[in-house]
């Protein structure tokens, strides 16, 4: 149960893929040859946006398009940050990103070890009750969940627009399953040698749970940070609104989109997300997840 | 006789001791459960119940007309009324050509970032970006690539690859070809959100299942079916019932680039409109309840196909 224990068991989910690629080169090439056409799907689209944000207006209206901007210019950028408060949106989602991430992990994280690791009657009709709630149409749950936040008086508030994230239901739904597959023998001879529920959940679950746990928490970092239309709905002032209503303003502003100052507050939107991919993705796959039962 | 006593005493105690110990952990679990069941109840089933009633009535959005009690008269309506049904085809075809090919296409993504090379940490960095920007930001910017005279698809197929010998109007003339279109905006955006799932999956299934596997001498492909598939599932299940829901309740992509067109519109965008638009809350209502009910009808069929209930 030891730290030193669980380092050792690390060793053989690294160097077992290693040997296995080391065998057979041909399904390596073939993977590089897919993976290189699928970079290219998903990039194309993407150096078309980047590149908009750094050409002119009347550059982008061109008939053919051009595909290297032909007078690169910055000025789409100050441009965007000025048409839209844009720092207070940042500050707003961010703050609004952090403290909701960490609510809906906290009770995703609690709920699904109820479920799948705590024996006690009743258990599955409160899986069908998630199971459901994950099922019900948004546009049946905007407007009645208005008129409750409306009534508590929490219109314009954070809590407002925290607090209605049944995207708590997805995070438990995603957990269980996730949990639902470690293997049982760790947990028991956790509990035979006196753990209780906190040691088991933090000692043990987490870390073999490390690659689920983290992608729930992408997860949920991307939806609160992008969502639109909830935010746009239950806040009227823009000392409250988030950057994705700032793009839609953006977007709405003329009858001519003017897509190098979109495309450049897109940018802003974007950027953060993508430092916290960068930072995230190594926790995705090297967990100490795979050599965890050796013992 | 001194050990008789002995054992007929421990029996009862330790009885005892395992009850309480059942009640206290079920009173455990249901400390654990009970903000997430509240925030559910609250946001989630409450506006079901309250959408149910609506949908027996003739209620109107901002009205102070009185409303009337109808009992099924909208859903009878909604039986006979064919621009729902046509709804209901566009979303289902919608479902299916989306979620296979994201299912595809973000298995053999994740199978591939799962293994080890060289640039793996970039791939599975950059492969994201598309999930990461908002839909009404990249639908909008994908109606304008598709545009018939100034979109940079067109550009592509015409000018650069010469597939096709004159442009294309994607968005704008046959059904079909406009819900390929959008499925394609959907594919592209929501691949990388299946990979990243099914790879959380396949990073929590044990390393030395596989030793024990190469041991016993099972290549590859057997080990795929025999090993990684099996032990996939639950995270494959989450998957396929995510995409599944999210398919079925598609709203934005359309809307921002097809609008309320007839003849493309999903199910959702048929309940906003009538609620919205007609300002018939009755019938929006109906509208959404079917929704919620051909969802349902969705899970069922996955949780009784894939055994939901392993856990």
């Amino acid at each position: 149960m030891t730290q030193k224990d669980t380092s050792v068991a690390t060793y053989p989910a690294r160097t077992a893929p290693q040997e296995r690629a080391k065998r057979n080169n041909l399904p390596r090439y073939l993977s590089y040859a897919g993976m290189l056409a699928v970079m290219l799907v998903i990039g194309i689209p993407l150096y078309w946006m980047v590149i908009a944000s750094l050409k002119t207006n009347a550059e982008i209206y061109t008939i053919p398009p051009s595909w290297i901007p032909l007078e690169p210019t910055l000025a789409n950028y100050p441009a965007a940050w000025q048409a839209a408060p844009f720092g207070q949106y940042y500050l707003n989602s961010i703050f609004i990103t952090v403290v909701g991430t960490a609510i809906k992990v906290f009770f995703a994280v609690t709920s699904a070890y109820a479920l799948v690791f705590l024996r006690f009657p009743g258990k599955q009709y409160i899986f069908l009750i998630l199971l459901a709630a994950l099922m019900i149409p948004p546009e049946i749950t905007i407007v009645p969940n208005y008129i409750t936040i409306a009534r508590i008086g929490w219109v314009n508030t954070y809590q407002g627009i925290l607090v209605a994230g049944i995207a708590t239901a997805y995070g438990t739904f995603l957990l269980r399953q996730y949990f639902s597959t470690m293997p049982r023998e760790i947990i028991e001879a956790a509990k035979v040698d006196g753990a209780n529920h906190l040691q088991i959940l933090v000692l043990i679950v987490l870390p073999i749970a490390q690659p689920a746990l983290v992608t729930m928490a992408l997860i949920t970092v991307v939806y609160i940070w992008n969502d639109f239309l909830w935010p746009l709905i239950v806040t009227n002032s823009a000392a409250m609104r988030t950057l994705p209503i700032g793009i839609f303003w953006l977007l709405d502003q003329e009858g001519v989109t003017n897509w190098g100052v979109v495309m450049a507050g897109t940018v802003f939107v974007i950027a953060p997300i993508v430092l916290i991919f960068i930072w995230a993705q190594k926790y995705i796959v090297e967990g100490i997840a795979a050599g965890a039962v050796k013992e | 006789m001194s050990q008789r006593v002995a054992t007929t005493s421990a029996a009862p105690s330790t009885g005892k001791r395992t009850l309480t110990l059942a009640q206290s952990q079920s009173r455990f679990a249901w400390i654990l459960l009970i903000p997430t069941i509240g925030v559910v109840l609250m946001v989630g089933l409450f506006p079901l119940a309250q959408t149910f009633y609506f949908s027996l009535t003739d209620a109107r959005l901002a009205s102070s007309r009185e409303v009337n009690f109808v009992g099924l008269q909208n859903y009878l309506y909604l039986l006979q009324d064919q621009q729902f049904f046509r709804t209901v085809g566009n979303t289902v075809f919608f479902t299916v050509v989306t979620v296979g090919f994201e299912f595809a296409l973000g298995l053999l993504i994740a199978l591939v970032i799962n293994s080890n090379f060289r640039g793996r940490g970039l791939m599975r960095t950059s492969i994201l970006i598309p999930w990461a920007i908002p839909t009404v930001v990249s639908a909008q910017m994908w109606k304008w690539m598709y545009h018939d005279i100034y979109g940079v698809i067109n550009d592509l197929l015409v000018n650069q690859f010469g597939i096709f010998n004159q442009n294309v109007a994607f968005l704008a003339t046959n059904t079909t070809v406009s819900l390929f279109a959008i499925a394609a905006v959907d594919i592209w955006k929501t691949t990388p959100f299946v990979a990243l799932l099914l790879l959380a999956g396949l990073q929590v299934i044990p390393g030395d299942v596989y030793e024990a596997a190469d041991v016993d001498g099972a290549n590859k492909i057997q080990q795929f079916f025999a090993i990684t598939l099996p032990l996939l599932m639950p995270a494959i299940l989450v998957t396929l019932i995510f995409r599944t829901l999210d398919s079925l309740r598609v709203f934005d992509v359309f809307y921002v680039m097809l609008g309320n067109r007839r003849d493309t519109q999903t199910m959702a965008i048929y309940a906003q409109q009538s609620l919205v638009n007609f300002s018939d809350l009755g019938y929006g209502s109906t509208i959404s309840i079917a929704i919620f009910l051909i969802i349902a009808l969705f899970v069922v069929i996955y949780v009784t196909f894939l055994k939901i209930e392993d856990a």
